[in-house]
């Protein structure tokens, strides 16, 4: 039984994480490319970088998500993030967490 | 980054900018081997467009933002005097990327104001934080760039035959010349901001005329016998002066569009002073006209398919053109298509055109010694391509290094490797020499020596049979000290590399910002003439140096000289030596 329950918490897990590909595929769809790239700095910060800066951090998921949302300014120079109101919690959280992974 | 340390004043200069121009927008280089964009380029390419003054109409998308008649107006000025020169007219993309609805609508106005605000590192210039836009522009441009596109006029027989005058008709002009200047040695300045172009007697340093033309004069030829003028605005208008008058002066003109860079005559036995051609960047089109009254008697347009993926273009704008001396043909460089076409003159009613695929964005070139091959820049793709005027062909594409802009470039006898053809580079400080001499195996059509100069932003580079010296100029380097010298080099100790010549101090004009443009020389090839070129309110000059000495040989200074950017020799000019 036990077995059984910890099979299946680990499909679970790897249904949310896995799909790194198709993380970058959202970042695509949601313009986050047009100023980010992975591994460089770009207009923003790579995702590298920021996954560097901020990894262990506890609540670091609820801070960044809040800053795909209502944008930000000043952490890594001048150029502000604009804000991304329109988006799914769903697909930041997503997005959230595949750039966290990056580093 | 170099290039946001600019000044709002050096960006507004550049926006006063020179003749072809070079940018990029998003952030990310997704057109392969495309490098970001450098400082010199931006200020080449983001020059204003006179199409900021046309009327255009305004589509409605009901997807874009709203703006109002008068949003969309100020938008498209502003567009035409920053943006068209690297985003296109239609934005379909050239330097810059491109920005049709389909692509900015999804982007969205949020990050488009933070690309048009700070600019990108792949080059695209950061209007806001220069200081060039406020926030209210910045957010009117984002709206604007989310909208259709709008369509400038076309411009058609008809419009330019309402264009065309003839002031003094060909039979009433001199039978022989009637002034006792030597027109071999006269030199046509561009007076860039005030819409005239000087006429210089070369022997005595002496004003001969100022003669009322388009605005930004881009460039003046001659007339295969030497006796017509002709120069082309940047707002497509030409002026034909008669070099046999009392006083030099113009005899006609006419507008072949809304903007043009480019104009030649037919240089072939039989059709001496027969032909003018003119290449217009919009329309996208280039005119043939008569040679002796500017009457339009043929248009046609450079619309078509690319080179290489073979996809339309709406604006394949026309580049340099030059006149063949082998055949009565004018090669017509086309940029976005990146074809060459050798236009046949013979029978103009009946046109046959030679069209030879080379590589996109042709730009500017020049003859070889021989006056066989025509080299042309490639810009974007960091070529220069071959062409064989003889046999009609592509010979060869020549890696060179970042933005190639030769202007005409140089010829000369190199030591070792013969006669080499010579380009330098907006985007680098190298100077290219390419071996030009076919039946030399080993170095034709080769790179056989790349020099260092003083920097990027270099718009020409000259040197002169009877000459030594290779001269390069700079003016579009950020550095001011590097913008007001110019470097030369001895042609039999090339490895020695070069000499700083501080012309801008030279011409004694005190502090102020000025940039040294284009070396020309004399027509005997003993002195070099430099264009001190200072803002519009502040004093400029010309300076002419000793080419044996390299010493300041006169300072030719005049309240009318404003703004002076080329100036070509006539003799120079009409033989094509350089």
């Amino acid at each position: 039984m036990t077995i059984r329950f910890t099979v299946a918490g680990f499909i679970a897990v790897a249904a949310i994480a896995v799909p790194a590909q198709a993380s970058e595929e959202l970042a695509k769809k949601h313009n986050c490319l047009a100023c980010h790239t992975l591994d460089k700095k770009s207009v923003g910060p790579a995702y590298k970088e920021i996954a560097k800066k901020y990894k262990g951090q506890a609540g670091i998921e609820a801070k960044l998500a809040e800053k795909v949302k209502k944008g930000g300014q000043g952490v890594w120079g001048p150029v502000p993030m604009p804000p991304n109101a329109a988006m799914s919690d769903a697909d930041i959280k997503t997005l959230v967490d595949w750039l966290l992974k990056s580093g | 980054m170099k290039y946001r340390t600019a000044s709002a004043w050096t960006r507004r200069l550049a926006a006063a900018a020179l003749p072809f121009a070079v940018a990029a927008a998003w952030a990310q280089p997704t057109q392969p081997g495309r490098a970001p964009v450098t400082e010199p380029e931006i200020r080449y390419q983001a020059g204003g467009s006179p199409l900021a003054t046309e009327d255009m109409h305004q589509n409605i998308n009901p997807k874009a933002p709203p703006m109002t008649k008068a949003e969309f107006d100020k938008g498209r000025q502003i567009y035409f005097e920053r943006c068209a020169g690297c985003h296109g007219v239609l934005r379909k993309g050239a330097t810059g990327k491109p920005l049709t609805p389909d692509i900015t609508m999804g982007k969205g106005t949020e990050i488009l104001k933070v690309f048009i605000k700070y600019g990108s590192p792949a080059g695209m210039p950061n209007w806001g934080t220069a200081g060039d836009l406020n926030d209210a522009e910045v957010d009117l441009m984002a709206r604007y760039v989310q909208q259709e596109p709008p369509t400038p006029p076309e411009f058609g027989m008809a419009q330019m035959k309402g264009t065309w005058k003839v002031l003094i008709a060909p039979a009433k002009r001199p039978t022989k010349k009637m002034n006792n200047y030597n027109i071999d040695n006269i030199f046509s300045t561009t007076l860039r901001d005030t819409g005239e172009v000087a006429l210089i007697d070369g022997d005595t340093k002496k004003i001969i005329n100022i003669v009322k033309t388009g605005y930004a004069v881009h460039i003046s030829r001659l007339s295969a016998s030497g006796r017509y003028l002709y120069v082309i605005g940047r707002d497509a208008k030409i002026n034909l002066i008669d070099l046999w008058m009392e006083k030099p002066d113009n005899v006609a003109e006419i507008r072949v569009g809304l903007e043009a860079r480019s104009v030649d005559t037919s240089k072939y036995k039989g059709y001496v002073d027969k032909y003018a051609i003119a290449g217009s960047y919009w329309p996208p089109q280039y005119t043939i006209m008569k040679g002796d009254t500017l009457e339009p008697l043929k248009i046609v347009a450079t619309r078509g398919m690319t080179v290489g993926d073979q996809e339309f273009h709406p604006e394949p704008r026309v580049a340099a053109i030059v006149a063949s001396h082998f055949k009565p043909e004018f090669v017509v460089n086309v940029k976005e298509t990146g074809k060459v076409l050798m236009v046949d003159y013979s029978d103009i009613d009946n046109l046959k055109t030679t069209e030879i695929a080379a590589a996109k964005f042709l730009h500017d070139g020049g003859w070889d010694v021989t006056k066989r091959y025509f080299l042309v820049a490639a810009n974007q793709s960091n070529k220069i391509a071959v062409v064989d005027a003889k046999a009609g062909k592509l010979v060869k594409l020549v890696d060179v290094d970042k933005i190639p802009h030769p202007g005409r470039g140089a010829n000369f006898n190199h030591p070792k490797f013969g006669p080499v053809w010579a380009t330098g580079h907006l985007g680098s400080e190298k100077i290219a020499l390419i071996g030009t001499d076919p039946k030399r195996k080993d170095s034709a059509w080769k790179v056989v020596q790349m020099l260092d100069g003083q920097g990027g932003g270099n718009l020409f580079i000259k040197t002169h049979p009877k000459s030594k010296n290779l001269w390069v100029d700079t003016p579009l380097n950020p550095d001011p000290k590097i913008a007001q010298s110019i470097a030369v080099f001895d042609i039999n100790n090339l490895d020695k590399g070069f000499v700083a010549l501080p012309i801008g101090e030279w011409a004694g004009l005190g502090d102020g910002a000025k940039r040294i443009v284009q070396p020309e020389y004399n027509k005997a090839g003993d002195e070099v003439w430099f264009a001190v070129w200072s803002a519009k309110n502040q004093q400029s000059a010309l300076v002419v140096v000793d080419d044996k000495t390299r010493k300041l040989k006169t300072v030719i200074k005049d309240p009318r000289i404003i703004t002076p950017t080329g100036h070509f020799n006539v003799y120079n000019t009409q033989h094509d030596i350089y």
